[in-house]
């Protein structure tokens, strides 16, 4: 890999020696394609269209006439209609050059032959990649490969309604305090319970709107099992973990939050919209989500005043052996293998430019997402927008990922089962936990550990 | 009139019955021009604003409506020649010709007809994929005529089979080529067949969601129906009234077709020459 990587440096720096001594026009189209892309997500794109426009401006100064065009599609209908485009395409030979999508699809995407590894075409230590968080540019990473760059970054917060958490005895100082609280441990998934229960029994929400999780199958599951002190994936072997003590921990709190009557055993499969109504105007007492909700909250939904109605947090610790934490699940930017080196090459330029902090920038704030790289800070759009500097302060330091891993999908699907059967009282968390081992053995064989 | 009044209980459950049916289409209609408070339905203000994906520049990333429907037209028509033009020679072969093998060729397309589209998308994937036609609107077209064909010419063969053969014996007895005897004395007896499959074949082309989803992902290829999945899938800002303006703006062709024709969509169950 190595070799082929300077091979293709070498080659690289000669066509540019070369292209800089006899100037000749051309024409290049690169496609790009993005994943459960809603219209605030349109920076996706048109951040590769700046960065062709940019790369045509300094190819022109050089003197040579470089004319990109840039073909941009988002509407796929759901994620797994985008995947299977992409899949479809790859397998015809269609790829679009650049795909922005989830980074768990980069195990399968690389193992099918679908993305060439970005390392081969830029340079990691250079501006602005150097600059990007490193965690985040590990996650885009696979067997020790740079696959990607991210293009988003996000994380999975714990919201409590202040107006409900007030009511039920805290004060405005200890409703402030309780993000550092949760950090440190001492407000626990447990006290999500109690007081959840207390908002219940004082009628200040209703039944089963005590505590109001994700109603789907989503990454934001794997934090409570990190909550209760489960590991995903085995940092010296690279192959998944299985601890039952806390994935059945994370079972039963679902289990006690639905017999509590502060979850409804009905509550998976809640419509989207009604969901999102219900949390962003204080039906609920305490509900998970993403920092990406902002957006939807204080726009669709009409909360005019989130900061003076919601608090937000990391997911708080289960017990002991876990602690409180987050999931990031950002975008990457992939390139996908085509007929000619050139089309990589330019396709990763543009990735390349797309990810330097202004123009990141542009995607976060329009799409309350966070940014990727530090000096992010140092732009004002960025810095004076409350949501993404107090969220990546608060969150984006104890974010973790899910495994890239080949198998991360059904591992993740196996974990929803069980905790589905749990939750609407098909099993209880014991034989729920026994038939995911079953069939996570059955699945993964050697590549999983079971503690 | 006092005939239908000893009708009524029937009527009375009818319209009770088919109720639903009616509110749903009679709010298909009104919200699409007006606008209600979100707790209410009754609709407080008119507005065109729904319709402005139609003059509107489309956001990012997604097709322009003008060319999705131009799509969609080429795609429906295309078919609907292609399927009319097959099934009308060879279902006059399969009813008059005596060829070899005619008995499994009519055998073959009772199955055909049979598949489910779904079946066959791998092998029809890479088919496309092999002949360099996959994300292309051609590679859908041939791909939905082919489909239509067996109904196609099913449908024609009757048509032919009740063309008494008294008319081409004469023809040809007068001197006619087979084909002129086809063309001149035989196809006007089948006008009505030959309409209402071409029909048929426009509105299945008009409707057709797996085929342009799975074979044509490009933008470049995109029908009415993927992009409606598109609109709802949304999942920050789903807007129903603007899902329900495109539904209308892709339900006006179909509704005016059946207005025009359907006394002639009714051949089809009907058939050949009467009387």
């Amino acid at each position: 890999m190595m070799t082929i990587s300077i091979l293709k440096k070498a080659l690289l720096a000669s066509a540019i020696v070369l292209s800089t001594t006899a100037a000749y026009a051309e024409d290049i189209t690169i496609t790009v394609w993005a994943g459960g892309s809603n219209a605030s997500d349109s920076y996706r794109m048109d951040a590769i269209e700046m960065a062709a426009d940019i790369l045509s401006k300094e190819q022109a100064i050089l003197g040579n006439e470089l004319n990109i065009t840039i073909e941009k599609k988002r509407d796929f209908g759901g994620w797994s209609e985008f995947k299977q485009a992409v899949t479809l395409a790859a397998e015809a030979g269609k790829a679009p050059n650049i795909v922005a999508t989830s980074h768990l699809d980069i195990a399968p995407w690389s193992e099918a032959g679908y993305i060439v590894p970005i390392e081969d075409y830029l340079d990691l230590d250079a501006w602005p990649i150097n600059n990007i968080y490193d965690n985040l540019l590990k996650i885009a990473s696979f067997d020790g490969v740079q696959w990607g760059i991210p293009q988003d970054a996000e994380s999975r917060p714990f919201f409590f309604w202040k107006e409900t958490m007030s009511k039920i005895g805290y004060s405005d100082a200890d409703i402030e305090a309780l993000p550092a609280k949760v950090q440190a441990g001492e407000y626990t998934l447990a006290n999500v319970l109690v007081d959840a229960k207390k908002a219940v029994d004082m009628g200040l929400v209703e039944k089963g709107y005590g505590f109001y999780p994700r109603a789907s199958n989503g990454p934001d599951f794997a934090q409570f099992y990190l909550s209760y002190g489960g590991v995903l994936q085995d940092p010296a072997t690279g192959k998944l973990v299985l601890d039952k003590k806390a994935m059945t921990d994370m079972y039963q709190f679902f289990v006690d939050a639905v017999a509590a009557g502060i979850t409804r055993k009905n509550h998976i499969g809640t419509d989207g919209s009604q969901w999102y109504a219900d949390v962003a105007n204080g039906k609920v007492a305490m509900w998970h989500g993403g920092t990406w909700h902002y957006g939807r909250y204080t726009g669709k939904e009409g909360n005019n005043d989130f900061f003076g109605t919601i608090q937000f947090s990391l997911i708080p610790a289960g017990n002991e052996a876990g602690k409180a934490n987050t999931i990031t699940h950002p975008l990457v930017y992939l390139i996908t293998n085509q007929e000619t080196d050139r089309a990589e090459e330019i396709a990763a330029q543009l990735i390349n430019i797309a990810s330097e902090p202004r123009i990141n920038t542009l995607h976060a704030i329009k799409s309350s997402h966070l940014g990727i790289t530090k000096q992010q800070s140092n732009i004002e759009l960025y810095s004076s927008n409350r949501w993404a500097s107090e969220a990546t302060e608060r969150l984006l330091p104890h974010a973790s990922s899910q495994p890239n891993h080949l198998q991360y999908g059904a591992f993740s699907e196996a974990l929803w089962k069980g905790l589905e059967a749990s939750w609407t009282g098909v099993q209880t968390p014991a034989e729920a936990i026994k038939e995911v081992e079953a069939e996570l053995k059955a699945i993964l064989g050697d590549e999983l550990i079971i503690r | 009139m006092s005939h239908n009044f000893r009708h009524w209980p029937i009527i009375t459950i009818l319209t009770i019955v088919s109720l639903p049916l009616i509110i749903m289409f009679a709010f298909q209609i009104i919200d699409t021009f007006t606008t209600h408070p979100i707790d209410s339905m009754i609709p407080n203000k008119v507005t065109f604003e729904q319709f402005s994906f139609l003059w509107d520049e489309a956001e990012t990333g997604r097709a322009n409506i003008w060319q999705v429907t131009l799509n969609t037209f080429i795609f429906a028509t295309t078919t609907a020649v292609v399927v009319c033009t097959v099934s009308m020679t060879t279902a006059y072969a399969l009813s008059r010709l005596n060829f070899p093998g005619r008995r499994y060729f009519l055998g073959g397309l009772i199955i055909l007809h049979a598949f489910p589209t779904v079946t066959l998308i791998i092998a029809i994937f890479l088919i496309l994929q092999i002949i360099g036609l996959y994300d292309t609107l051609l590679g859908v077209i041939m791909v939905k005529a082919a489909l239509e064909l067996p109904f196609g010419i099913w449908i024609m063969k009757g048509f032919y089979d009740n063309v008494p053969w008294e008319i081409e014996m004469a023809g040809v007895q007068d001197g006619a080529s087979r084909f002129t005897v086809w063309w001149k004395l035989v196809l006007p007896q089948v006008q009505p067949g030959i309409f209402a499959l071409m029909i048929f074949s426009f509105l299945s082309g008009w409707s057709e969601f797996l085929l342009p989803q799975v074979l044509a992902p490009g933008n470049d290829a995109q029908v009415l129906s993927t992009y409606m999945t598109a609109l709802i899938a949304d999942d920050t800002k789903i807007d129903f009234a603007l899902f329900k303006a495109v539904g209308m703006f892709y339900a006006l062709p179909v509704i005016a077709i059946y207005l025009i024709f359907q006394k002639k969509l009714m051949n089809i169950y009907g058939g050949g020459t009467k009387g």
